[in-house]
């Protein structure tokens, strides 16, 4: 499961740069004095925020839930995995929690939560191995998109079994708590689904480009050759002498 | 130091303290010189006679008084040699303009991108600052255009190839040294490898089109040798084998031995022993023959050692004459003013010199009266066969048809086709062989004659009006009635392989003029000998009108006969310059309708160099295919060059080895000197420095056209593969709210330039050859792009420009439609900008790499290993940027942990790659495929021929012969110039000394 986002510049040169991985990757130093580069998100009354910059500020902060809509009267909840969605490069070198062996809270200490946030980063997920930093959501939003619209992995539906299908025919229902604002540049938001084969997920264009270029090489092959022959002969070297 | 010579020095001596010379200021003329020096109130007349050049050597002479007269630049020399410019290639003016260009067209992107970016502020990024407010000292998306504008040109400066001019300074320097090291351009005798004195010049060595050559030690050795001689009709010099063969002198030849003369001069040798026989039997022509050769000179001899004769001849033509006869027994061993001593066959007599009718120019012979021991008035009289032979008294009209036959043996084939059965062999004519000929004669007089003759000689020669005119009319009463003796032939001879490098030259287009100081005869016969004028030439065209009108009219009826239409209004470069552009403007190539060639004068050529007639001479000249300009100033020298460089869009070389040599060598785009006998001047000013002039045809078409070739296409590459990178960005600009984000990561950015493709292409410029020396050399027509400048210039440049624009649009755009949207097989998505960023510049590095690969035609183990080696090499810097332990340690300065790791495994990446390059490559090839077909250049021909022979080796060449020539011409060149016969009858120089004497040599 996918959410999209359009219009949304994630690839802006200010927004790019507008992060510090030091303070990603739990530099104590960096987490209580953050990077230049996150102005104007770098200090909110006073304190650092954690994680600062741009691009954590304007984190997706939307809930989506799934929901089969079966011959029962009230729906199953479909269960989303929320962790594996990240690169494993990220969630275990590249982000890091603060040190130290206190709870989270305390090694955030002395920090802010980001302005548009509702709570503050260590209290992204109950679970501590999900939280903080190293929350997969957080993830995935840090590693910001090449083109204004993009996708990015909310959840992963995991197939049970190889007999039943992973979200069997049927209808549902999706229960989005509405909290990003997108209205405001034009934004559209998606929700999508793909089944993923060993290739990957859905997209043509490859398949199209090869089967065009190659019909394309083909053809200029046999003209080039009907060409060569016609002109080869005409074109001959006999006026040149040693 | 130039210095009025004193030949009295006696009451002068060195109390010079009160004396006073008045001169005129500093000047470049040679043949001139006006000064007064008062002394003790007196004034003494100082011309030109008295005057030392810089640089002359005074010889016979023990001391002498000299006042410095000019010094350091003001010396006439220096006066001469032209300012010294600092020479740029054609190729740096145009990638100035080119670099112009290319800031124009950053600027236009760049302000494309800011209104851009403007408009997006304004529609999209005004919006969207809940996400990304702007910076506080934006005001409005105007301000952030402006920025941006800014933004961008950092971002797309890498346009701007500034590491071009480093790596353009490497590739010369390493083709310099490629010159340096040629072991084919490194002549033995005398230790010395080819110099490439400029490291700025080389590729323009492969566009030359006009070369402005000397003729003494550049084309010649300067060396006279007595080669052949034709005695009361006998020709003498060639060597016959025991089947009456005739066999070509080589050095295993063996040599006449001289050892019965003691006086012999071990350095002369002669292959022809029959002639010796003569001498030994006592053949009393053959005797009178030498005798009149040892007698009929201005030669001085010097003898410090006894036994060891030096002579100081004037010309070296008299110098071999006068040392072959001392071989044979004849020895001229000294002079006072009134005799001559020569030592005959071991016994020596003492002639008494009685008059000296010296040589000049229009009499072209120099006769000189002796009295003999045996009381006998004897004249003896050598000069050009087509003088002589009319002198000649008419008992002796029949050898003088055998000799003049010996002169030119095909009119002996139409005169007289049983003279040929006669002999055995074929007649070697002495002209064709180039070589000078000159007739000797003499003539018995009688004393009373004599004597009445030496009456009206001697008034003649004190006459004070109209002196010469009167002594040329004298001299013409008593040589007359000549009996001819024969004929001699002296080889000028030329330097190694000269005929060949003229040829090949000449096959290559390029246009060979001659300048020399010589007389025009000596440089007609040598242009002869060395094939720069051929014998199937329409026509050749003498310039020696003495004022504009004359010229004007000989040029223009010269013209006329090769391309009458160019004479016409209609005609296009007319037409062009009655417009009379301000401008500079260039003459185009113009065709004339056949071979011809163009003689001009010294003296005529500072008429035609002058105002209008300049470029009625130009076109003139250039459209003839070989030029000699005689008689020249060192300062003409250096007009000419200058000439031809302001109307002509080419290149030119001058080539010489004398000072004299210096202005031209200064004035032409390329200079060249040869290290020979003449000092070090010509060498120290030129540009090139090498000992033999045949060692030019290896500089032009293998250097030459090899740096040319290699500088083109290093160029296209290189502005090609700064567009590739730098437009990607422009591409992405639509697709990130032209906000100056760059695709790549900064450390690729970086090291691009630096490290990926900095070898593959300094190995392309150092070491590609599309075809390899021998065919360079032997198929000349090669080198013709070069003179027209195919192979880079704006047209070239546009196409890479094009090409450039393709490639980037492509490598946007393909891996672009791969990620968009696309994920890996675990789900998570490939689409963020550092896996983007990866898949581009990874693409982008192998299509620049193919790119090479396809234009690299000479594939070595170094070039495979810096192609496919900095492919390599950026695999391991990436996986090393991009690795755990260096993104930890700076995680902020290496963002891209992990990315190689992850994104490099995918078959998209590799899928989208491979899509990348054929897409980039098929454009490409199918175009070099298309050219030589639908857009044929003569060099495709010439090089599928190559290719051709290449599978299909022939056998070797055979050696066309070079043809010999058909018609009759005088090859009279005596390099004589008026010499000292008056100054050895005065005595002046021989009182007390008679030994010692001094000449003054220039």
């Amino acid at each position: 499961m996918y959410y999209g986002l359009s219009n949304f510049y994630q690839n802006h040169r200010r927004y790019v740069k507008s992060r510090d991985d030091s303070q990603l990757n739990g530099d104590s130093s960096a987490l209580l004095n953050p990077s230049k580069e996150c102005e104007p998100y770098r200090r909110n009354e006073d304190k650092p925020i954690a994680p600062c910059g741009a691009i954590a500020n304007s984190m997706f902060n939307d809930t989506l839930e799934l929901f089969l809509v079966g011959n029962a009267s009230y729906p199953t909840l479909i269960p989303l995995k929320k962790k594996g969605i990240a690169w494993w490069t990220d969630k275990n070198v590249k982000f890091r929690n603060p040190p130290g062996g206190e709870p989270l809270a305390e090694r955030f200490k002395g920090t802010t939560k980001p302005v548009n946030w509702v709570n503050p980063v260590y209290m992204l997920d109950p679970d501590s191995d999900n939280n903080g930093f190293i929350n997969e959501d957080f993830i995935v939003w840090m590693r910001t998109a090449a083109l204004p619209t993009f996708r990015k992995l909310y959840r992963l539906i995991e197939r049970k079994s190889d007999l039943h299908p992973t979200l069997p025919a049927g209808q549902y229902y999706l229960n989005i708590t509405y909290n990003y604002p997108v209205h405001s540049f034009d934004g559209r938001k998606r929700m999508i689904l793909s089944t993923i084969s060993w290739m990957g997920g859905k997209n043509p264009f490859l398949g199209i480009a090869y089967i065009a270029v190659g019909s394309i090489s083909f053809l200029l092959g046999v003209v080039l050759l009907v060409i060569n022959h016609k002109y080869r002969n005409s074109s001959n070297t006999a006026d040149i002498t040693i | 130091m130039e210095r009025p010579t004193i030949t009295e020095p006696g009451p002068l001596l060195l109390h010079f303290s009160s004396g006073e010379v008045r001169c005129e200021s500093p000047n470049n003329k040679l043949d001139k010189f006006a000064g007064i020096l008062t002394y003790k109130g007196k004034n003494y007349i100082l011309d030109h006679d008295k005057l030392l050049l810089r640089g002359c050597v005074i010889r016979n002479t023990d001391w002498c008084y000299g006042l410095v007269i000019y010094t350091g630049p003001d010396t006439k020399l220096m006066q001469n040699c032209g300012k010294s410019t600092f020479k740029r290639t054609h190729i740096d003016h145009l990638m100035n303009v080119l670099v112009l260009w290319i800031f124009l067209f950053l600027g236009s992107m760049c302000f494309i991108l800011a209104v851009g970016h403007g408009i997006w502020e304004n529609k999209k990024g005004y919006y969207f600052q809940n996400f990304l407010p702007w910076k506080e000292y934006v005001s409005s998306s105007v301000v952030s255009a402006i920025l941006m504008f800014w933004s961008y040109f950092i971002i797309l400066n890498t346009v701007v190839p500034i590491s071009l001019y480093v790596s353009v300074e490497i590739i010369r320097l390493g083709n310099s040294y490629y010159i340096n090291w040629d072991r084919k351009m490194f002549y033995a005798p005398k230790n010395t490898p080819a110099q490439a004195r400029t490291t700025t010049l080389n590729e323009e060595l492969g566009q030359v089109k006009y070369v402005f050559s000397d003729k003494t030690g550049t084309l010649t050795q300067n060396i006279m040798i007595f080669k052949k001689c034709s005695i009361n009709g006998t020709l003498y010099g060639d060597v016959y084998d025991k089947n009456g063969q005739r066999v070509e002198v080589s050095e295993k030849t063996e040599k006449v031995d001289f050892s019965y003369n003691k006086l012999a001069d071990p350095k002369f040798s002669f292959y022809d022993k029959t002639l010796v026989e003569a001498v030994k039997r006592g053949d009393g022509r053959v005797h009178l023959f030498f005798l009149s050769l040892s007698l009929c000179h201005t030669v001085m001899s010097e003898e410090k050692v006894e036994g060891e004769l030096v002579y100081q001849a004037q010309s070296p033509d008299e110098g071999a004459l006068v040392t072959a006869a001392r071989n044979f027994g004849f020895a001229f061993r000294s002079r006072t003013s009134e005799t001559i001593t020569v030592v005959e066959m071991g016994e020596t007599k003492v002639y008494q010199l009685l008059a000296i009718l010296d040589f000049d120019n229009v009499r072209k012979r120099m006769s000189v009266i002796v009295r003999t021991p045996e009381d006998r008035v004897m004249l003896f009289c050598k000069g050009a066969d087509t003088i002589v032979c009319q002198l000649l008294h008419p008992s002796c009209r029949s050898l003088g048809d055998v000799t003049m036959e010996h002169l030119d043996a095909d009119r002996a084939c139409e005169v007289s086709p049983s003279l040929l059965s006669a002999h055995t062999h074929v007649f070697q004519d002495f002209a064709i062989e180039g070589l000078r000929t000159l007739m000797v004669a003499y003539r018995e007089l009688d004393n009373a004659f004599f004597q009445a003759w030496s009456k009206k000689h001697s008034e003649a020669c004190l006459s004070l009006e109209d002196r010469e005119n009167k002594i040329s009319n004298v001299s013409e009463e008593i040589e007359k009635d000549l009996m001819l003796l024969g004929a001699t032939a002296i080889e000028d001879k030329l330097q190694d392989g000269v005929l060949e490098t003229i040829i090949t030259l000449n096959k290559a287009k390029i246009k060979m003029w001659t300048l020399t100081g010589d007389k025009q005869e000596t440089a007609v016969n040598i242009a002869y000998a060395c094939n720069i004028f051929e014998d199937e030439m329409d026509e050749i065209f003498i310039v020696e009108g003495k004022d504009d009108e004359t010229i004007w009219q000989e040029l223009r009826s010269a013209r006329a006969k090769m391309k009458p239409e160019s004479l016409l209004e209609s005609d296009p470069v007319n037409s062009y310059l009655t417009m009379k552009p301000k401008m500079p403007f260039k003459i185009p190539e113009e065709v004339p309708n056949g071979n011809y060639g163009l003689v001009i004068n010294g003296y005529s050529l500072a008429y035609a160099l002058e105002g209008n007639l300049e470029l009625e001479l130009l076109r003139t000249a250039c459209m003839c295919k070989a030029v000699i300009c005689c008689r020249m100033t060192p300062l003409q020298k250096a007009q000419v060059v200058e000439l031809v460089k302001r109307y002509k869009k080419v290149v030119t070389l001058a080539i010489g080895d004398g000072a004299n040599d210096v202005s031209m060598i200064k004035a032409a785009h390329i200079g060249i000197g040869i290290s020979g006998q003449e000092g070090m001047q010509a060498m120290l000013n030129s540009d090139y420095a090498f000992c033999q002039f045949h060692y030019l045809r290896r500089l032009l078409l293998v250097h030459g056209r090899w740096s040319y070739n290699r500088m083109c296409k290093f160029l296209s590459y290189f502005f090609y593969k700064n567009f590739v990178f730098t437009l990607v960005h422009f591409w992405y600009a639509f697709f990130s709210g032209f906000s100056a984000q760059t695709v790549y990561d900064t450390w690729f950015i970086t090291f691009y330039n630096l490290v990926y493709t900095s070898l593959p292409v300094l190995g392309l410029s150092l070491f590609d050859q599309d075809v390899n020396e021998t065919w360079s050399l032997r198929f000349p027509e090669l080198y013709e792009p070069g003179q027209h400048n195919l192979y880079f210039n704006k047209k070239e440049f546009v196409k890479c420009l094009v090409h450039g624009i393709y490639s980037s649009f492509v490598l946007f755009f393909v891996p672009m439609g791969t990620v968009y949207n696309s994920v890996r097989s675990d789900g998570k998505e490939i689409s963020d900008y550092q896996s983007f960023s990866l898949i581009v510049q990874t693409s982008l590095l192998w299509v620049v790499t193919m790119q090479i690969a396809l234009e690299t035609t000479y594939w070595t183990m170094i070039s495979h290993f810096f192609i496919w080696g900095s492919l390599g090499f950026y695999f391991c810097v990436l996986f090393f940027l991009y690795s755990d332990g260096l993104c930890l340690m700076f995680p902020n300065v290496f963002q891209f942990l992990g990315v190689a790791r992850n994104i490099l495994k995918l078959p998209q990446l590799w899928l989208s790659l491979v899509l990348s390059v054929v897409l980039c490559m098929l454009p490409v090839i199918g175009y070099q495929f298309l050219k030589p077909l639908f857009w044929p250049v003569s060099v495709d021909k010439v090089i599928d021929r190559i290719h051709h022979c290449m599978r299909h080796p022939l056998p070797p060449p055979i050696r066309t012969k070079v043809k010999h020539a058909s018609s009759r011409r005088s090859a009279y060149a005596f390099s004589h110039k008026q010499g000292f016969g008056a100054l050895i009858t005065s005595g002046k120089t021989m009182k007390g000394k008679p030994k010692k004497s001094s000449l003054l040599k220039k």
